[in-house]
């Protein structure tokens, strides 16, 4: 593990914002930070980012405890982001990059590197405030990145980023990763967990109620639901129905091709494939994992509930 | 890390500098202190119409007392109803009627004065009496008790002057220039305090409103932020003075050039002496010199160097203490606006200090120059005030040490408050509210 958070708890005077949280990021992946508006889960990166400290609980990373000098070695882009207006591009990404502690050279040459790479090199001597939100928000990645950190930490990266935007910054993502960067991501856009991330834990109400990869978190959440296309002269559905539950069919619009959706819980995929064999040619077949954010709702909702 | 306190102090040092406002006003602010300095004699001067007096005088001894000049029209009258009238038309200040004494011997004169819609000042009042004792002293003395005019005269032109010294140093010393000293020192740590307080505040806002407070927080320690921020610009300041003091050393040589050598103020003297006499006054030039030597006693009368530094300490010390609630206030806030509730408390002290700074310097080893001294919200600028009457060193040590008490006090506060407000957005933040940061 790259990042572990142990038993986090963290109080403010009115409320709790963590209640006992652990998670662990393993390197090299893209972790995803879930939850609702106002679960904790910006307190929970401002702690690993040590800019507030937990009241319980502690956090390691590369298996120390937490120290100043490793802030070198996280990057951070907050929900909360800006630049300062009045300042030149670079002056600015320099200043940013001498916090993160690297020398001026080295700032100015990284920077060189990153604007090309952007073809934003046009950019350098402009004060933020000529810059579009976009631009802006370009900047702000490329100061995030420069420092080479290996612990990545982007909160509501793609609030407020345009389409093409939002694409880059998937790709860089992706691409760092693959360079051996470990991303924490928070997001409550659910399509891009599916999309980017690796592992997910999801925090609700200051409390930690699922974690684990995206792919054995939907493979459990399965509710045995399964799609099937077939080619059958007539409707196969009657003589399935008899075997198993069918939530829907229709006939497709190429000669007799059908789509049936049906639910069976007994049978593995393989024994239902077997079934169904027996009633046509099948053409596709596969199971229906519910979606991040059906898990999402579900979890949150049956939360609360049990809550009451 | 103490690097990153560094990198801070350096941006903020190095974007004010150079921006042109800096230039501007470290150009300026002489100019405008001077300004401010002569601008009420001046408007004294040029605003002054002259007024015109109606006088009625039953007693007849006055009409040598009011002699028209160029601050002053009186004009006589005989006849009260006549003289009434003629106020109401408009075109006079004032109607003095001088009543008869009933006796001749008596040394009590009553004056009436009616005036229309603006009633005289002070100045004017004080002016006529003491036009009119003159005037009555004089018959009083030469008619009733038979002095002689001479006499009368020279006992009239009675005058007092009093030099004072120094035991120690011998110098002489000049209580009006010391009174100048102490007001311009004051008032410009008052300025400093303001400025740069305000600088600090609104450079806290900006960070927090344009959003990239938690950017730096995650590399920087809040109480660095904050400390980097407060020493950036208090280096600008001491930037801005050392200009200032550069400045004024120059002018200073420079005119001692000039007074040194006999020759040239003879000259400069006699250059004088023509402008002079267009104005109908005659200045010769060895009262020219012997200005230009008295101006010269009167800065060697106060001790430049000691006041400098002084004026140091406490300019840091006052700004130290100041600077770090103006950040905790920037950092409550979100909007300009909103700045103005938790300014008032802060700026009371202050305002406090520089309305009490005529009483000090009346004063200047009096108990409200001492407490007003002591106290760190006020001591920066009550001390300047009374130093260069000369102050004990245990009182000057103890008003330091209390300041310096004071700022880290004000420091801790005021870092409490900076490390939630900064990330607090959204939230309508109250007393109760602040004090909550503080414990957290």
């Amino acid at each position: 593990m790259l990042l572990q958070a142990n038993n986090i708890t963290k109080n403010y005077a009115a409320h709790k914002a963590l209640d006992n949280v652990s998670i662990g990021v393993k390197e090299g992946s893209i972790f995803g930070l879930l939850g609702p508006n106002g679960a904790g889960k910006t307190t929970l990166i401002r702690i690993i980012n040590q800019i507030t400290g937990p009241d319980t609980g502690e956090v390691l990373l590369n298996g120390e405890k937490l120290q100043q000098r490793h802030i070198y070695q996280i990057g951070y882009l907050p929900e909360e982001r800006g630049l300062y207006k009045k300042m030149k591009v670079s002056e600015q990404s320099v200043y940013l990059a001498q916090l993160k502690g690297l020398s001026k050279r080295d700032a100015e040459k990284r920077l060189k590197f990153w604007f090309d790479k952007f073809e934003i090199s046009a950019w350098w001597n402009k004060k933020v405030e000529e810059l579009s939100k976009g631009m802006q928000q370009k900047i702000q990645f490329i100061t995030t990145v420069l420092h080479e950190p290996k612990l990545l930490i982007f909160d509501e990266p793609f609030s407020g980023f345009d389409p093409i935007n939002t694409q880059l910054l998937k790709d860089e993502i992706l691409h760092l990763r693959e360079k051996g960067s470990t991303v924490i991501f928070s997001t409550h856009n659910m399509s891009s967990v599916e999309e980017i991330c690796d592992y997910i834990a999801l925090i609700n109400k200051s409390r930690k109620v699922l974690d684990g990869s995206v792919e054995d978190i939907r493979r459990s959440f399965s509710s045995h639901i399964y799609e099937v296309i077939m080619g059958s002269d007539e409707n196969p559905s009657d003589a399935i129905r008899v075997q198993t539950d069918i939530l829907e069919s229709e006939k497709l619009e190429r000669k007799n091709m059908w789509r049936i959706r049906l639910q069976e819980p007994n049978l593995n995929s393989n024994a239902l494939l077997q079934t169904l064999m027996q009633h046509g040619t099948i053409v596709e077949f596969r199971e229906m994992l519910p979606s991040m954010n059906d898990i999402f709702i579900q979890t949150v909702k049956n939360d609360s509930t049990n809550e009451e | 890390m103490k690097n990153n306190i560094l990198v801070v102090l350096q941006r903020e040092y190095l974007t004010r500098v150079k921006k042109k406002s800096f230039i501007i006003t470290t150009l300026l602010m002489p100019l405008l202190m001077v300004i401010l300095m002569f601008a009420p004699a001046l408007l004294m001067n040029i605003g002054k119409d002259a007024k015109t007096f109606l006088i009625v005088d039953e007693t007849g001894l006055y009409s040598q007392a009011f002699t028209s000049d160029s601050k002053n029209n009186y004009v006589f009258m005989q006849d009260t109803v006549v003289a009434r009238d003629s106020l109401r038309s408009g075109n006079y200040t004032a109607m003095l009627l001088i009543h008869g004494r009933g006796s001749d011997t008596s040394n009590t004169q009553n004056i009436s004065m009616y005036y229309e819609q603006s009633e005289p000042g002070i100045d004017v009042i004080s002016d006529i009496k003491s036009a009119v004792k003159t005037q009555l002293q004089s018959v009083l003395m030469q008619q009733i008790e038979g002095v002689d005019e001479k006499v009368f005269e020279k006992i009239n032109r009675t005058h007092v002057e009093l030099s004072s010294q120094d035991i120690q140093t011998g110098l002489q010393s000049y209580v009006e220039v010391k009174t100048a000293f102490g007001f311009i020192c004051g008032f410009l740590i008052y300025f400093f305090v303001f400025i740069f307080g305000s600088q600090i505040m609104s450079g806290v806002l900006e960070e927090k409103q344009n959003r990239i407070v938690e950017v730096i927080v995650s590399s920087v320690k809040p109480m660095q932020l904050m400390l980097g921020k407060v020493l950036g610009l208090a280096l600008v300041g001491f930037t801005q003075i050392f200009i200032w003091v550069v400045f004024g050393f120059l002018l200073v040589t420079v005119s001692g050039l000039i007074a040194g050598s006999g020759v040239n103020v003879q000259d400069i003297a006699a250059g004088g002496v023509s402008a002079v006499n267009m104005g109908g006054q005659q200045i010769n030039a060895s009262a020219m010199t012997e200005m230009m030597s008295n101006i010269q006693n009167m800065i060697a009368s106060i001790n430049i160097p000691y006041l400098v530094l002084m004026f140091l300490f406490y300019f840091l010390g006052g700004y130290f203490l100041y600077a770090s609630l103006f950040a905790a206030v920037g950092a409550a806030v979100e909007t300009q606006e909103e700045t103005s509730q938790f300014m008032l408390p802060i700026t009371v002290p202050l305002i406090l200090a520089i309305i009490v700074m005529s009483n000090i310097i009346m004063e200047p080893s009096g108990p409200v120059a001492f407490w007003f001294s002591m106290i760190p919200f006020t001591s920066p600028v009550a001390m300047m005030a009374r130093l260069p009457f000369g102050v004990p060193i245990w009182e000057i040590a103890l008003s330091l040490g209390l300041l310096v008490l004071g700022f880290l006090l004000t420091t801790w506060l005021a870092s409490r408050i900076y490390r939630v407000g900064i990330l607090m957005y959204g939230k309508k933040i109250t007393w109760r509210e602040l004090w909550k940061w503080i414990r957290y």
